[in-house]
């Protein structure tokens, strides 16, 4: 029986050092590979 | 950014790479969510960073960021989405905030067609389902957003050219850059 707080910071600190969204990152990097600003 | 009474309590990390948050999703289950503010690239001397948003699957240890998990919060899952965009001004109060769903891959309306059970014709409807919300939120609270951002409006054109120009309400866009309006873009 963890409590919630308490389970969000063991993720938190699991996660700590991970790009938990590279594909997004990569999909934007390719988004504004070519931009034209209007 | 959004009415805070009907928002999950956050657990936030400055720590590492990039902003992160993380809340628990109460509807038919209990879900792990996960936001990530990363740094994506340059952009005429201003940093761009991406929101990124899914689901933290904790037996499996992995994000998922492509279903709709239908847990019966959506609303309530939005608007704490939604608070942590003035926190991320707060750490990174002269950067872009780049927002684009994760349903606008070239890739998702395949993938979608194998697996909905819409039968859509000629256009996959949760084909930038996401990014469309974000737009509803942002043309329906526009004047009040407007007071404290500034919005840019992206497009790809035929040429697969990104058109960044000044928001308008109610067109389509296929991402929303925003930043605080007391730093100017320049181009």
């Amino acid at each position: 029986k963890v409590p919630e707080s308490g389970l969000l910071s063991l993720v938190a600190s699991k996660l700590k050092d991970r790009v938990l969204f590279p594909q997004k990152v990569e999909d934007a990097k390719k988004y504004l590979q070519k931009v034209k600003i209007a | 950014m959004s009415n805070v009474e009907s928002v999950y309590e956050l657990e936030a990390d400055k720590s590492g790479n990039g902003l992160k948050f993380f809340f628990i999703s109460k509807g038919e289950q209990d879900i792990i969510k996960a936001i990530q503010f990363s740094f994506v690239q340059e952009l005429n001397g201003r940093n761009i960073y991406n929101l990124g948003f899914g689901d933290y699957d904790l037996e499996n240890d992995i994000i998922v960021d492509d279903i709709n998990t239908n847990n019966g919060d959506a609303y309530k899952v939005f608007n704490t989405v939604l608070t942590t965009i003035p926190i991320f001004f707060e750490n990174f109060g002269d950067e872009i905030l780049m927002v684009q769903g994760s349903d606008g891959r070239p890739a998702f309306a395949e993938k979608c067609k194998l697996e909905c059970k819409k039968k859509c014709v000629d256009e996959c409807k949760n084909y930038n389902r996401r990014i469309n919300i974000y737009r509803g939120y942002v043309d329906k609270n526009y004047n009040d957003l407007s007071a404290d951002y500034q919005f840019l409006g992206g497009i790809k054109n035929e040429e697969q050219q990104t058109i960044l120009e000044t928001y308008e309400r109610c067109k389509k866009y296929d991402s929303v850059f925003l930043f605080r309006k007391n730093h100017i873009f320049t181009v």
